[in-house]
């Protein structure tokens, strides 16, 4: 059996805390996406084309159901999607007419409506300058940070 | 707001927020079609017109062409007079004759329905059936009772010498027959979707006023309550478009007695107005007014505002609801060493549902058998191993 490298890091990262999800938005390839994660850092990377770092433009955190109810909302087919590099990366077809302004103020005021205990954790989140998932984990930030 | 006027019970830790409609019609009620008739007819023209232009379509044709094949009239199938004394069933390639199958067909009799039979005409055995011996064994049943009689109203003397159609064509090789009752059996055929089935389920009754479909007039009640609700299934080319209130998950729709319709639509449309109707929605109503109603306990508008409560607080949508449950069960499973494949089980989420309402201090009463499935006690480690302790979201709400 091979040792699972990316198992063993998300491990030492957050333990057996699997509760904590965090939902992005990013933009990149011309496009506006979104997506969710228990790990940033590997998520990020992800993204990396050709060694240049497309980063998380907001990053929030949450509960994994209040993350993925979060998501879903974007995922139900309201809004037409594009999936390009990899499946399961998802991005807002042309068609979707959306911004990020537009998405973000979206994507706040469900949270709003729900009020729900998500939170902005991040800005311009890069996996390379990783600010560090311990405080990713405690990080709030204020829409004037 | 009718939920916001109940009596709030303090020991209840959730309070269901409103929240403003995303749109005030839905938007999907102007491509709904199922209370309307589409008087639009599409020409042969118009079908050869666009498999013509379809890509694949001209790529399977060419590569039929080069292979050279060619069909002589002869060869085609056709229908044929058979007379039904003749018909012979192989017993290698058919089924046993299914009388329960039969008798299903009595009780929905419908002449229009009867289909033709299939077959070949064998030069020993004669016509040999591929497919429709229920049906063969119908006709020979209605012409001997004289259901079937003659242009003057006459019972036919027997059954045997009655004619009927065959579709086939004369061959002594069986294995055409296999390839035919294998065609005739969905081999090869586009299945029909669940939207499909219940589209013309509906439009039988609603449009063309035919009511002696029983099956067909029950599905008309059940969509008329959901329709009521503003509860609506979505077509075939909305299915992955999740208009709010609309649900794709048509066989759960389907399989609900009308009362649990009821209760889905209802706790849907008041609390969850926003969302689409998500599958689980379908499933947990229908365990529990099944379970509800063989304890004769009534299910409250309180109830149902105090799981909507728990539901919107907790987990936000139906949708992530559904998600924890699926991942608790794995967790249950793998804590009391269960090994196996299943990812989820329709039959948790309403027992979660109600164990959690439960748990969080909800006081209406529910049946005892929802509070005992997906509990499972080690008696020599004196271990209780219980699904909803593995829900991370809400465990922190536990007082019970």
């Amino acid at each position: 059996m091979s040792f699972d490298y990316k198992k063993a890091i998300e491990l030492s990262l957050f333990g057996k805390d699997t509760s904590i999800h965090y939902f992005y938005i990013i933009e990149g390839y011309d496009y506006l996406g979104f997506g969710i994660t228990k790990n940033p850092h590997s998520r990020n990377s992800d993204y990396t084309l050709f060694g240049k770092v497309i980063p998380f433009v907001y990053l929030y955190r949450g509960t994994k159901s209040d993350i993925n109810s979060l998501e879903h909302q974007y995922k139900r087919g309201l809004y037409p999607l594009v999936q390009i590099k990899e499946k399961n990366r998802e991005w807002f077809a042309d068609e979707a007419n959306l911004d990020l302004n537009t998405f973000k103020k979206m994507v706040d005021k469900q949270i709003s409506d729900w009020d729900s205990e998500i939170v902005l954790c991040a800005k311009d989140y890069r996996y390379t300058e990783c600010p560090g998932l311990e405080y990713l984990k405690e990080a709030v930030l204020n829409e004037e940070d | 707001m009718e939920a916001l006027q109940l009596k709030i019970d303090t020991t209840f830790p959730f309070k269901w927020k409103e929240i403003p409609a995303a749109f005030a019609t839905n938007p999907y009620i102007q491509y709904y079609e199922l209370d309307k008739y589409i008087a639009t007819f599409r020409s042969m023209e118009d079908n050869f017109k666009t498999a013509c232009q379809d890509s694949e379509v001209k790529t399977a044709l060419k590569k039929l062409v080069d292979s050279g094949i060619k069909v002589y009239p002869h060869e085609m199938n056709r229908a044929i007079t058979i007379r039904l004394g003749d018909y012979v069933i192989p017993d290698d390639l058919q089924r046993i004759l299914d009388c329960p199958h039969l008798a299903g067909i009595l009780n929905n009799f419908n002449s229009s329905c009867l289909d033709i039979l299939r077959g070949i005409v064998h030069s020993k055995m004669g016509p040999s059936s591929s497919d429709a011996q229920h049906t063969a064994t119908l006709i020979a049943l209605l012409v001997h009772v004289g259901i079937f009689v003659d242009e003057n109203g006459n019972k036919y003397d027997n059954w045997q010498d009655y004619e009927y159609q065959m579709w086939g064509r004369k061959s002594d090789s069986f294995a055409e027959c296999r390839i035919q009752f294998q065609t005739s059996n969905g081999d090869g055929k586009k299945p029909q979707t669940a939207y499909m089935k219940i589209k013309n389920q509906v439009k039988t009754v609603r449009i063309d006023g035919d009511t002696s479909n029983k099956k067909y007039v029950e599905i008309e009640k059940k969509l008329s309550m959901a329709e009521s609700y503003g509860c609506y299934p979505l077509s075939d080319k909305f299915a992955k478009t999740d208009f709010s209130n609309c649900f794709s998950h048509i066989n759960g729709f389907a399989k609900s007695p009308i009362e649990a319709i009821e209760l889905a639509c209802k706790y849907q449309s008041t609390y969850f107005y926003n969302d689409e109707l998500n599958s689980v929605v379908w499933s947990f109503w229908r365990q529990i007014q099944s379970q509800f109603s063989l304890y004769d306990i009534q299910i409250t508008d309180k109830l149902m505002y105090e799981l909507a409560s728990l539901v919107q607080r907790v987990f936000k949508t139906n949708f992530a609801f559904k998600e924890a449950v699926d991942a608790a069960f794995k967790e249950w499973n793998a804590a009391r060493g269960v090994v196996t494949d299943k990812k989820r089980e329709e039959a948790a989420y309403g027992p979660a549902l109600i164990q959690m309402y439960k748990a969080c201090g909800g006081t209406e009463q529910v049946p005892r058998s929802m509070m005992q499935e997906y509990v499972s006690t080690d008696v020599i480690n004196g271990i209780t191993y219980s699904l909803i302790k593995e829900i991370d979201e809400a465990k922190k709400y536990y007082v019970v």
